[in-house]
């Protein structure tokens, strides 16, 4: 009431400053208000002051402004003590997702990269790049996350990108920071930001989506949908949004259903496939019969037309021909066993059919997702059509493990056991990692080294897990992509290296020298598994790598080797330097790469030299690539 | 000599000045190195943009007031050639010895007899210099209360004409009147009367939100008043309380230690720990003013540095930075006024790292329940000079979230919403190192009171443990 009170004299005072003059005296409510302050000023001193402060505004016209600034002045400071403070003790406690060590960071530590993210000009992307190849812990810094994810709507596009690859590699711990005044109907950087959250969060943030939804502009709410295909209870809100809405935004959404395993969605895609031959394009995931019946069928006559034509004449049909097969994804119905053997049948026929180039047709699809070896391309991913159509039916296993897809590649193996060599070998190395050696060398005895080499094509060490993992892409629709990730174990057969590095022969004189080689003796395949296979704490594989990397010192495999093992490695890296062909950019990246700023300034140096030596007359662009290089590795020293 | 990067990153002016002297040094710009056989003087000759070598050199003498010296044309000082010479002597540079110049002797004696003067003279005839400064203090008063009439005449006109008629209107004649301010020894009045200009700029811009004028405009208005009752006092040479001179600061006195010193606002032997650092860029000013949060001990109370970089000058002027060590002050100089006082202390100073010792003090300092912190801040609050803001360490039992709300519970089961500071945001408190510190700590939160929703806002700065201080900002 006293504050309401109050709350009336201050607006009537306030509005009687802003319009100027005596006004305020005229203001017939003033009066009004003044008696009430009057009752209570018999109480109260401070109403007393206050009653006879109103009280003197009309006194002295020459003192009014005087009064009146005063007498709101007693007011603010009555309204201040008054103030609210108190809320409902609501809410929950807080659990904290990972503690973490205490970091003293200080301000003049943290000011560039704030300052870089929060201001504009030139300059800011080198500090931010810097500092995350520096310190990239100073981004999960709740310190600095706010300004990084302001900094997502950057008006250098390129700076905006870099700061969402940052923030990917912070965690699913800032996304409540994402969360934080987000705004569904925002522009590009809120876009950024969801498309962070269902990255980071997938599921966990289920009910964020599904609040979000009706609020959404369309590119969020494509991104939203994409989140919403992580939680199968989602399936009626995306039916709902496939059917009512239209394009792209309908596309999303059958895609993200297709990803929900549910009878519900078997039903629904069914009945559109029934209308529309098209859906048949959302079948990805599903392993329902009817579905997949029709699924085999569509492929089946497309492979005959194929047959027919014995040629694919332009690229749109090579790339429509692989999205069919693709298809054939994640179902073990026997209908897929069917049509599988029928295309072994065919390998002849279809190894002839030629692509658009008038070349035989080939498929270039990747399935390794190990550690990408910049310098060292593991060879070529090139597959007949069989092949390729074995590699999806194999990523279904990979997807779950489960009897139906093992029975699958069993019956495969029974029927075509060369064909599907490959295949079996790389199951059994997954179920039997620790004990495979025997069962394969056996199995496979005849098989050249480069059937090993692909064997371990897939396998890493991953030093997060400590222990070894089979990684591998899985057949995954535009929405996203997914990687099967399979722990294999901890101890590894060391006798594989000596088969692998060619110390031990499965069978006298089979390995033959026609391998691929880079600047030098090298497999690339070969040593890219080798050093993806280093378990820096195996002191005994250490030594065997090290005993075969030694014989051939001038490869990128040996560069990798060291780099695992932290050993000194310019020497290496200059002779492999100066033999390469290389220009002075490609030895500067390289250079770079391999050796911290320290050990990389005198490589540079030698090279800049050596560069002078071989290309007296080589362009000043090509020196000032070293000196710039060189330049950067003192100042990243600094920092 | 042993000098630590620490400390020569201490005497830089800012980040930029310590990366390009490290690059001399790295690329060798150094072409002589010397220095004297007792280590007390360094010097080094820098390649630079001009035709001839910069001189610069480091006097040791007083290792605790170092003297740089250089010949190039910079106005940073130190400059980055001096850092640079600083940062050979860390890397253990080669240097050549050599006798110390002349001239450096000759320096060398001049400050030597600067600093003993005061010892060595004979007792000054006190009276006289106090009555001239006595008579120019009336001189200025006189002016300043000349100010004062003319500010006060100028408040009057704008009630008349109102507040709206001020917003709207062009602005300028009140931007000549703030100018004008100076020549009356008024640089505080100055100051508020750009905040009040600043604040009309903002009300025409957002449609006639007045509660900053009007706030501004009371401030000034008890500046006005206020300043009047303490020069008159002053003028009849009737004593002024310490409280009283708070105002001082109102009309713009320009405080330097001994004058602290001789008013009493000096404390002896306290320790100082921040609990807390931000920047902010006042845009009204065009300046940075970079703001410290400390723990006084043993005064137990808190108070701030204030570090101000105008715009123009923020190059030449040396950045303030976080401080995570506990520094030993043998004198404290507290300013008059009120809340949170600003503070200062002299160079010599020793810092040391915080103990369990301190953490249990700091938490021993905070207040147990709301209700008694909330009711002191009001209080502060109230006082127009305060500027609306009071930092106050609050002891919380738990620390919970709902949605994106974040609130703080004392032991007796009171509440306060939590907001965040300007660049920090409160999931800060989902990414702490430790579950415990959101449970049974204390926090030290700035509070200030929002006119339009009638409450107070308590915004959290860190919060300490028995081992740790978490900065939620800097």
């Amino acid at each position: 009431m006293i504050l309401q009170l109050l709350f009336d004299l201050q607006t009537r005072l306030r509005t009687g400053l802003a319009a100027g003059g005596m006004i305020l005296l005229s203001d017939p409510r003033l009066p009004e208000l003044q008696k009430k302050v009057g009752v209570l000023a018999a109480k109260s001193p401070v109403f007393q002051r206050l009653y006879n402060l109103l009280q003197s505004l009309a006194d002295d016209p020459e003192l009014f402004a005087d009064r009146l600034l005063e007498t709101l002045s007693l007011l603010e400071a009555l309204l201040i003590t008054q103030a609210d403070w108190k809320t409902e003790a609501a809410g929950e406690a807080i659990v904290l997702p990972a503690e973490k060590a205490y970091t003293d960071i200080r301000y003049s530590q943290l000011k560039p990269l704030i300052q870089a993210l929060t201001t504009t000009g030139s300059g800011r992307y080198e500090i931010i790049e810097k500092t995350y190849q520096h310190h990239p812990e100073r981004f999960a810094d709740y310190r600095v996350l706010p300004a990084l994810i302001a900094d997502l709507d950057d008006a250098y596009g390129e700076l905006a990108e870099l700061n969402e690859q940052i923030l990917r590699s912070c965690g699913a711990g800032i996304v409540p920071f994402l969360k934080e005044g987000f705004d569904p109907a925002g522009k590009k950087a809120m876009l950024r930001r969801i498309r962070l959250i269902v990255d980071l969060a997938g599921n966990r943030e289920n009910a964020f989506y599904r609040t979000m939804v009706p609020l959404a502009q369309p590119a969020i709410l494509k991104e939203i949908i994409r989140g919403l295909a992580c939680d199968p209870d989602n399936c009626d809100l995306l039916m709902q949004i496939a059917n009512n809405e239209k394009g792209k935004l309908k596309e999303t959404a059958l895609y993200a259903l297709t990803r929900i395993r549910d009878p519900k969605v078997d039903a629904f895609l069914l009945e559109k496939i029934r209308k529309n031959s098209r859906f048949l394009h959302y079948a990805g995931y599903t392993n329902d019969p009817e579905i997949t019946a029709l699924v085999c069928a569509s492929v089946k006559e497309q492979l005959q037309s194929v047959l027919e034509a014995q040629a694919l004449p332009t690229l749109d049909a090579e790339k429509a021909l692989i999205e069919s097969l693709k298809l054939l994804a994640y179902k073990t119905d026997p209908a897929i066993t069917e049509l599988v053997s029928w295309i072994l049948d065919q390998d002849a026929a279809f190894s002839a059919v030629r692509d658009h180039q008038k070349k035989p047709f080939r498929t270039h699809i990747r399935f390794a997702r190990v550690k990408p070896l910049a310098y060292l391309v593991a060879g070529s991913c090139e597959r007949t059509l069989s092949e390729t159509v074995l590699e999806i039916v194999f990523t279904s296993w990979l997807a779950d493990q489960n009897d139906a897809a093992e029975a699958l590649i069993k019956t495969l193996v029974q029927r075509w056991p060369d064909k599907t060599a490959a295949l079996y070998a790389r199951m059994r190395l997954i179920q039997n990692f620790e004990q495979a050696y025997e069962e394969l060398t056996e199995a496979f005895a005849g098989q050249p080294r480069s059937f090993f080499n692909q064997l371990w094509a897939c396998v890493e060490y991953d030093e997060a897990l400590k222990q070894y993992v089979y990684r591998s892409a899985l057949i995954a629709n535009p929405l996203q992509e997914d990687t099967a990730v399979i722990p294999l174990g901890k101890t590894f057969d060391l006798r594989w290296i000596d088969l692998l590095t060619g110390q031990r022969n499965v069978e006298k004189g089979l390995f033959k020298k026609t391998m691929a080689t880079v600047y030098g003796a090298e497999d690339p395949l070969g040593s890219s598994v080798l050093v993806h296979l280093a378990d820096p704490e195996n002191a005994l594989l250490k030594q065997k790598l090290f005993d075969y990397f030694d014989q051939r010192r001038q490869t990128a495999g040996h560069l990798y080797f060291k780099q695992v093992y932290g050993l000194p490695l310019q020497e290496e890296l200059l002779a492999y330097l100066k033999h390469s062909a290389f220009g002075p950019g490609q030895m500067a990246m390289m250079t770079r790469a391999f050796c911290r700023p320290r050990e990389a300034i005198p490589v540079l140096n030698e090279l800049q030299d050596y560069w002078k030596k071989k290309r007296p007359n080589a362009q000043l662009w090509e020196f000032y690539v070293l000196e710039s290089a060189i330049t950067q590795c003192e100042e990243s020293e600094d920092e | 000599m042993e000098i630590k990067e620490s400390w020569i990153a201490e005497q830089a002016v800012n980040a930029n000045a310590l990366k390009n002297a490290k690059a001399l040094v790295q690329s060798g710009k150094f072409v002589r190195l010397v220095r004297s056989e007792d280590d007390t003087f360094y010097r080094g000759e820098c390649q630079g943009s001009g035709s001839s070598n910069y001189t610069t050199s480091a006097d040791f003498l007083d290792p605790a007031h170092p003297v740089f010296r250089c010949s190039c044309p910079s106005r940073q000082f130190p400059c980055k050639h001096s850092l640079g010479l600083l940062y050979a002597i860390a890397q253990k540079a080669a240097f050549e010895t050599c006798a110390i110049p002349e001239d450096i002797l000759r320096k060398r004696e001049r400050l030597a007899k600067r600093s003993t003067q005061p010892e060595t003279d004979a007792e000054p005839p006190q009276a006289k210099p106090k009555k001239t400064k006595k008579t120019a203090n009336k001189k200025r008063w006189l002016k300043q209360m000349e100010g004062l009439d003319v500010c006060d005449r100028m408040l009057r006109d704008l009630v008349r004409s109102g507040v709206s008629a001020f917003v709207n209107n062009s602005l300028k004649d009140y931007e000549a009147l703030a100018k004008q301010m100076n020549d009356y020894y008024l640089p505080g009045i100055q100051r508020q009367l750009v905040t009040l200009i600043a604040a009309a700029r903002t009300a025409q811009t957002s449609e006639g939100t007045y509660d900053a004028v009007f706030t501004e405009l009371l401030r000034l208005n008890q500046t006005v008043k206020q300043g009047r009752q303490y020069l008159n006092k002053k003028l009849q040479d009737q004593p002024v309380t310490p409280e009283e001179k708070g105002i001082e600061e109102g009309l713009g006195t320009i405080w330097n230690l001994s004058d602290l010193k001789e008013q009493g606002f000096e404390i002896g032997e306290q320790s100082l720990i921040q609990l807390g650092f931000r920047v902010r860029y006042d845009s009204a000013h065009l300046e940075t003013v970079e703001e410290g949060f400390w723990f006084v001990h043993p005064l137990n109370e808190i108070h701030k540095t204030i570090h101000i970089r105008p715009k123009k000058a923020e190059k030449y002027i040396r950045e303030e930075d976080s401080v995570l060590m506990k520094i030993k002050a043998p004198t404290v100089y507290l300013y008059p006024g009120a809340g949170n006082r600003r503070l200062r202390y002299e160079e010599t100073r020793t810092t040391e790292p915080l103990n369990g010792d301190d953490y249990a003090r700091i938490r021993q300092a905070a207040g147990e329940t709301l209700e008694t912190v909330i009711k002191d801040v009001k209080n502060k609050l109230k006082n127009p000079f305060v500027k609306n803001e009071v930092a106050a360490l609050v002891a919380y039992a738990e620390i919970r979230r709902q949605d994106e709300e974040f609130v703080m519970l004392d032991r007796q089961g009171e509440a306060l919403a939590l907001s965040p500071l300007e660049g920090m945001s409160l999931m800060a408190l989902t990414a702490l190192p430790e579950q415990k510190l959101l449970a049974d700590q204390c926090a030290l939160l700035l509070f200030s009171y929002e006119a339009q929703t009638h409450r107070l806002i308590a915004k959290p700065m860190s919060l300490i443990s028995a081992e740790h201080i978490v900065r939620l900002l800097y």
